[in-house]
């Protein structure tokens, strides 16, 4: 059986999707706009395209992790994004999630 | 910024009803955010050149749009053939297609049935005419996403931000032509007209295979038979420009040409 060439891109996609999520949340416990947002992130090894990037603040948002609101700043409408209450409980949980999943991840790559 | 403004146009066209306005508002923030910072470290206005470059970086309109629909719903037959992307404008199409084709149906039919009664027969015949018309439809619009999902998956970059004549953005008033002729352009003109061709053709010696056993009552009026060839002709060169351009896509007066030359000649043909 011949391998899939995307695969390992397609497996890394995916491990790089669920982390994302709680870079974003991190990234914002102090409020940012989109643009700087993922100028942040990429500044921490954490490159993000616009394409995925917005979609996923709205999906955020919509599911109440996230409030936003326009306003003006060096005389340009931005968006800007904050964590909401329920976020930060969130955030949280998934940050000692992620903590639990790397340390068993450690101790069984270690063998 | 003409080029932005048309882009802009170009993803809203795509996006979801409710969220129009406020997603182009945050894109727009964005894209001018990115020019911004480009004049900063190159020290001088952008030319059309550089913004080009960072609307091709952005993205094609319909794949930016199709990343705000959440929807995760996809066509596949053991592998994939339509990604999330392009599923939602494959339904609305499909639906779209469907819904003319049933309305063009029961018009026949209807028809039919005033000038001849007889309703069981022409009930009995109507769900295998309908089956073999959605069968069809089906096929059709499905083949021709697969493609496109295919050609944007391979080539996502292979879009021009300028180019008038292209599919995505005929709604659009036209920049100054410069650009090329879309392949993609070339490929669905040959596919559609390849199409209708062949229904043209089957409609005209085996009717049955469209209408079934009602083809036997329906009879085209002579002025079809005289169009025919005309048509058919016109379609033909048509398919030919589309063929060259797909070769040398540069030739872009080569569709202008043809297309005036067409609408001569159509206008000649229906007079």
């Amino acid at each position: 059986m011949t391998l899939d060439p995307n695969l390992f891109e397609n497996i890394r996609l995916e491990l790089r999707r669920g982390s994302l999520v709680l870079a974003v949340l991190a990234q914002l416990r102090s409020e940012q706009y989109g643009y700087t947002l993922r100028k942040a992130l990429a500044e921490h090894g954490m490159e993000v395209d616009e394409g995925t990037l917005y979609p996923l603040l709205r999906r955020l948002e919509s599911q109440g992790l996230l409030v936003s609101e326009w306003r003006e700043e060096d005389k340009r409408n931005k968006r800007f994004y904050v964590l909401s209450a329920d976020g930060k409980t969130i955030f949280k949980q998934l940050l000692a999630e992620w903590k639990n999943i790397d340390s068993s991840l450690n101790g069984i790559v270690k063998g | 910024m003409e080029l932005l403004d048309r882009y802009l146009k170009a993803v809203r066209s795509y996006l979801p009803a409710a969220q129009k306005d406020d997603i182009v508002r945050e894109l727009s923030e964005d894209i001018h955010a990115k020019i911004e910072d480009k004049q900063a470290e190159l020290g001088r206005p952008l030319t059309d050149a550089d913004i080009e470059g960072i609307l091709k970086a952005y993205g094609h309109p319909l794949l930016v749009a199709g990343r705000y629909r959440q929807d995760e719903r996809s066509v596949a037959f053991g592998k994939q053939l339509i990604g999330p992307l392009l599923f939602p404008f494959y339904m609305r199409v499909l639906q779209f297609n469907l819904g003319v084709t049933s309305v063009i149906l029961f018009f026949i039919y209807a028809v039919l049935f005033i000038s001849r009664g007889q309703p069981y027969s022409l009930l009995s015949s109507l769900p295998s005419v309908f089956f073999w018309q959605l069968l069809i439809q089906f096929a059709v619009v499905t083949a021709i996403f697969t493609a496109v999902d295919k050609h944007l998956a391979k080539h996502p970059d292979r879009w021009d931000p300028r180019k008038p004549g292209h599919a995505y953005y005929a709604h659009l008033p036209e920049v100054a032509e410069t650009g090329q002729v879309s392949r993609m352009e070339s490929i669905s003109t040959i596919i559609g007209l390849s199409i209708w061709l062949v229904w043209l053709r089957v409609m005209q010696c085996s009717p049955f295979f469209i209408l079934g056993p009602e083809a036997a009552y329906v009879k085209f009026a002579p002025v079809w038979h005289d169009l025919y060839t005309p048509v058919v002709l016109l379609a033909f060169v048509c398919m030919a420009q589309a063929g060259i351009n797909f070769v040398r896509p540069d030739w872009v007066r080569l569709r202008s040409y043809t297309r005036l030359a067409m609408g001569v000649a159509a206008l000649v043909v229906w007079s």
